[in-house]
């Protein structure tokens, strides 16, 4: 189940002069009812959802913390992380492990999705701002609006959705 | 460049100029080039290696002069070291060698 | 191309080793300034000049050489009395040491001249002045014992020497180098040529039969060995400094002029046999003996360690004596030579003892071993778990042995990084002397527990928090003699800095017979501040903690050094990022003491596992103190927080509500007593799961203000647990009881 994504993308082979024809790679894969998409690059690994250690005194959408190759990696449920309900565990329900960074440290965190669909080539032109409104989850979460046959799929700011201050300050006030 | 090598034989001697460093960074290719030139001369009883040009000398420098030395000895071919500099005399004295080689020394007039 | 990798390299050795010369000579010099007078002090502060005064020849710093050597000369005749030590001096020593250090700094950061040279000569003149022969030209001197000097400066090989002493004969130097050498940034020709600095090359006899032929040659591998015969008034530790950069690609045999019989024996037991004959021929070439004397010692020698071979003890010291003996019976050396040889010998053989009992290891090479055997005792954890669950006697036998052999060498591994407190500590005497000078004040920094080992990380990150703690105390806890004098007190002021285990922790306190806090002015402050509102009922304790919170200090001035009321703050934070808690106790008018406790290791401890509810956690068994059936199920859990533990009234939490674990009450709880600081509670789980050795992993840092976990560990399973941090549960049921039953606390 393993689904190793590609992070060699053919980005590095296209010539940036005309950066309008710049091809992104995102992966899409649904939480709730909704399908999103991440830029491939700050992704490392797909793993199945296996145990999860609960971690006390923490907000519900810090699902816990897994054992991933000797070190222990938190993993953050994206729904509950958008304030929708927890999401169910499934066989399709996969963890997504990014790496994330700040000034000070790089670190990685896993966030739990419903299903894994594909990965997905974006020209630059395919991509719209975020709405000003209208949007499911909040709209500093979103980096853009990706075009596929006529359709929008969002695409996802990881770096604010797992801002490691923000995940932080949200733990503390959580305290019996 | 870190050195330079340059030959030629005349009336059986063959004459080779080294110049610029002869140090651990340069041992490889300036081994090379020297073998290259030893095993292709024909009809040569004597090389002279020529060392005035020599500005940098180190071990790795000195373990290529005395394998030059115990390869031609083996071949019967004489080798004779010339115009020592100053870098290469200072390490002759200190490493008291200058009998293996048994070249004539000209000290510099300031000695 | 001297820009390369290498030379930085060898270079940043040369500034690690010589800096961390010049703590150890700093240390010296304040235990020297507090008066105290001992040789094996001032014989640190001279090796630890010696030998950066060696490295820095090898790297050609000569000016470092020039500095240090007129220092050691110095040194040398405080040594031998001819200059007394008084406490200026001293510090004139110490500012010479501050010099070194600026010295190094400026290698380090690739200043080629020095700017410093005219602020060498100051403290030089300085030092001069102390010295009873003050004859300025001292250095000229040939007698003198700065002829040294003479040599380098002269650069001259061939100074006559006029000694009084029968030290005719010369170092017999033998160097085989590996063939890494070249490859290592070393090359043997910087070694000749730092000896032609300290002394004269009678004569070297480079052997270069190793050299393979033109097929086999590595151009970069080193193939010589050379038999240096050296003349020279150096110590053998000078001329073993020489070498000390290439230990390990170096196969050195240094003889001492006095004691060449026995270590030619011993060169010659070393060697094979094809060189022996070879060596037997370099020694007759360098002259140092006729080929008659040598058959004829060789030839008593063997004569004689036949007959001794009775102890080993015997045969290593025993054999000396008869050749000595021999020796002046057959008249080949003066008695008064052999004797003094036996005797140096043996001291050099004891310092040589000394010095190569430790090895200087990268720290990063230690962490790395530490987390392979962080990753090892996991795995062995779960293989004990399969061998159990199959239930193979044979492999849970097997097994259980494999665990404690992983447990020893987790231990030793760990041990490799403690270091003794005693070094952290005794470079405060000089932040207390340098503080105390511009103050009406006396102080004296007292040491005890000096010895108590820790964790080497833990012992660099507490240098901080120390010195906070330490000029606070001298800043705001020791008054001014007048005032002392007025209060009865005695007029030096003490701080202690003391150190000791105490179950799984070390235990380090800061304490003084000041002043003491004014736990009135501190709560009014933080009142003031708004730390604490004003109907707030506090202990004094917690009054106490409240001078380690940010923006409270209570001086009235505010100095340079202290008052400012972040330095307590920068207390706390670092021992909390130690997994260390702090206590405060004070008596207004008598003084005050810092009480902190610190983990042993960062890394792996003795764990003790825990069952709540579905979820496994890990409590320090250090921290346990017994573990209790927890049968009265009529305690209404939201009213009472304590039991009567056998008198003694015991706060406990309910982890599975406390943590709100899901899964089945159990029928049969227990309580597990833990102790934090001073103060025992009890925690309330479902099951007991033994013992179990826990190789920590730190939390990712989005749980860093999670309190009262103080991290997680992966067990057998694979599976994750969390560690419990039960100084924090300690606080938090000493909350929840403080608020119920106030008189809890004594």
């Amino acid at each position: 189940m393993n689904q190793l994504v590609k992070k060699n993308s053919s980005t590095a082979a296209i010539n940036d002069t005309e950066s309008s024809n710049e091809i992104n790679q995102f992966l899409t894969f649904v939480v709730g009812e909704e399908t999103f998409a991440l830029n491939i690059l700050p992704i490392k690994e797909i793993i199945e959802y296996n145990k999860i250690t609960k971690v006390p005194m923490v907000p519900d959408f810090i699902r816990g913390v897994i054992n991933l190759r000797g070190n222990v990696v938190p993993v953050i449920d994206l729904s509950a992380r958008f304030s929708w309900k927890k999401s169910e565990v499934t066989k399709r329900t996969c963890i997504i492990i990014v790496e994330v960074e700040n000034e000070t440290e790089q670190l990685d965190i896993g966030i739990v999705v419903d299903v894994v669909n594909e990965v997905l080539d974006l020209q630059d032109v395919d991509i719209e701002p975020p709405p000003a409104l209208g949007a499911k989850i909040r709209t500093d979460f979103i980096s853009g609006m990706g075009k596929v046959n006529d359709t929008f799929i969002i695409l996802l700011e990881i770096g604010k959705i797992l801002s490691i201050e923000e995940l932080s300050v949200l733990g503390s006030m959580n305290k019996v | 460049m870190d050195f330079e090598i340059s030959h030629r034989s005349q009336k059986g001697v063959c004459h080779i100029r080294i110049s610029g460093e002869m140090s651990i960074y340069t041992a490889l290719e300036l081994k090379n080039k020297l073998l290259d030139i030893f095993y292709h001369i024909t009809e040569v009883h004597s090389i002279e290696i020529n060392l005035s040009e020599v500005d940098e000398i180190d071990t790795a420098g000195f373990q290529i002069l005395v394998l030059m030395k115990n390869e031609t000895a083996r071949r019967h071919i004489a080798l004779h070291l010339v115009a020592h500099s100053n870098a290469v005399l200072e390490i002759f004295s200190l490493f008291n060698v200058e009998n293996f080689f048994g070249d004539p020394l000209v000290l510099p007039e300031t000695a | 191309m001297q820009e390369d990798g290498w030379i930085d390299e060898s270079r940043q050795t040369f500034i690690t080793e010589s800096q961390d010369l010049l703590v150890e000579m700093e240390n010296a010099l304040s235990v020297m300034s507090e008066g105290e007078d001992d040789e094996e002090l001032l014989n640190a502060v001279f090796r630890a000049a010696h030998t950066i005064k060696g490295s820095s020849g090898l790297f050609g710093f000569d000016h470092i050489v020039n500095f240090t050597h007129q220092l050691e000369t110095f040194l040398d005749k405080m040594r031998n009395k001819e200059i007394t030590v008084t406490p200026h001096l001293v510090q004139l020593l110490l500012s010479c040491r501050d010099h070194l250090e600026a010295l190094v700094e400026e290698v380090a950061e690739g200043v080629t001249k020095t700017t410093l040279e005219d602020a060498g000569n100051t403290l030089l003149e300085g030092l001069a002045l102390f010295d009873p022969e003050t004859k300025k030209q001292a250095d000229n001197d040939d007698n003198d014992k700065g002829k040294l000097l003479n040599e380098r400066v002269e650069n001259s090989a061939s100074v006559t020497r006029s000694d009084s002493q029968v030290e005719t004969d010369d170092w017999l130097i033998y160097l085989k180098f590996s063939e890494n050498v070249l490859r290592n940034g070393m090359d043997p020709l910087s070694f000749l040529r730092y000896l032609q600095t300290i002394g004269t090359l009678v004569n070297v006899t480079t052997i270069l039969h190793n050299i393979p032929d033109a097929e086999h040659i590595d151009v970069e591998s080193c193939y010589l060995s050379f038999q240096i015969s050296f003349h020279g008034d150096v110590e053998k530790q000078m001329v073993e400094n020489a070498f000390e950069f290439v230990e390990d690609d170096c196969d050195v045999h240094i003889i001492a002029p006095h004691s060449k019989l026995k270590h030619y024996v011993a060169l010659i037991d070393n060697l094979s046999e094809d060189k022996e004959l070879r060596l037997g021929e370099i020694l007759l070439e360098v002259g140092l003996l006729t080929e008659k004397e040598l058959q004829h010692a060789l030839i008593l020698q063997e004569r004689s360690k036949q007959e001794h071979l009775d102890t080993k003890d015997e045969e290593e010291h025993g054999s000396v004596l008869p050749i000595g003996e021999i020796l002046i019976e057959e008249r080949i050396v003066p008695e008064e030579t052999v004797n003094s040889a036996l005797k140096k010998q043996q001291i050099l053989k004891e310092k040589k003892v000394q010095e190569n009992r430790s090895i200087r290891i990268d720290a990063g090479r230690l962490d790395d071993l530490i987390n392979l055997v962080g990753e090892l005792v996991i795995a062995g954890a779960g293989s004990s778990m399969l061998a159990q669950q199959i239930n193979n006697e044979a492999l849970i036998e097997s097994t259980s042995v494999v665990s404690r052999l992983i447990e020893e060498i987790r231990d030793t591994a760990l041990h490799l990084r403690m270091v003794p407190i005693g070094e952290t500590f005794r470079r405060f005497h000089r932040v207390v002397r340098e503080v105390t000078q511009n103050m009406d004040k006396s102080v004296e920094l007292l040491i005890e527990g000096a010895d108590t080992e820790l964790d080497k990380t833990v012992a660099e990150k507490i240098v901080d928090p120390l010195t906070h703690m330490i000029r606070n105390s001298l800043d705001h806890g020791i008054e001014e003699t007048p005032a002392r004098k007025k209060a009865e007190k005695r007029e030096t002021g003490q701080i202690i800095l003391n150190a000791f285990y105490d179950s799984g922790s070390i235990i380090i306190e800061v304490s003084d017979d000041g002043r003491g806090v004014d736990k009135e002015k501190v709560l009014a402050k933080a009142i003031q501040n708004g730390l604490v509102n004003s109907g707030q009922d506090l202990t004094d304790k917690e009054i106490l903690r409240l001078i380690l919170e940010p923006g409270l200090s209570t001086a009235a001035k505010v100095s340079d050094l202290s008052g400012r009321g972040v330095g307590m703050d920068v207390v706390k934070r670092n021992l909390e990022s130690l997994r260390g808690s702090v206590e405060i106790e004070s008596t207004l008018g008598e003084g005050t003491c810092i009480r902190m406790r610190l983990p042993l290791t960062l890394s792996i401890i003795d764990g003790f596992l825990l069952g709540v509810g579905n979820a496994t956690y890990v409590v320090p068994l250090d921290s346990v103190v017994e573990c209790i059936e927890y049968t009265d199920t009529s305690v209404d859990r939201s009213n009472a927080h304590y039991i009567n533990l056998r008198g003694e009234v015991l706060p406990f939490i309910c982890l599975r509500e406390f943590f709100a674990e899901e899964g089945g009450i159990s029928q049969r709880e227990n309580i597990i007593v833990v102790q934090g600081g001073e103060q025992k509670i009890g925690l309330v789980v479902d099951r007991l799961l033994g013992e179990f050795q826990t190789v920590i992993k730190p939390l990712s840092s989005i749980f860093s203000r999670l309190s009262g976990i103080s991290g997680s560990t992966i067990l057998g399973s694979g599976e994750v647990a969390m560690i419990l941090d039960v100084a924090a549960l300690v606080e938090q049921a000493g909350k929840v009881v403080q608020k119920e039953k106030p008189l809890y606390l004594h």
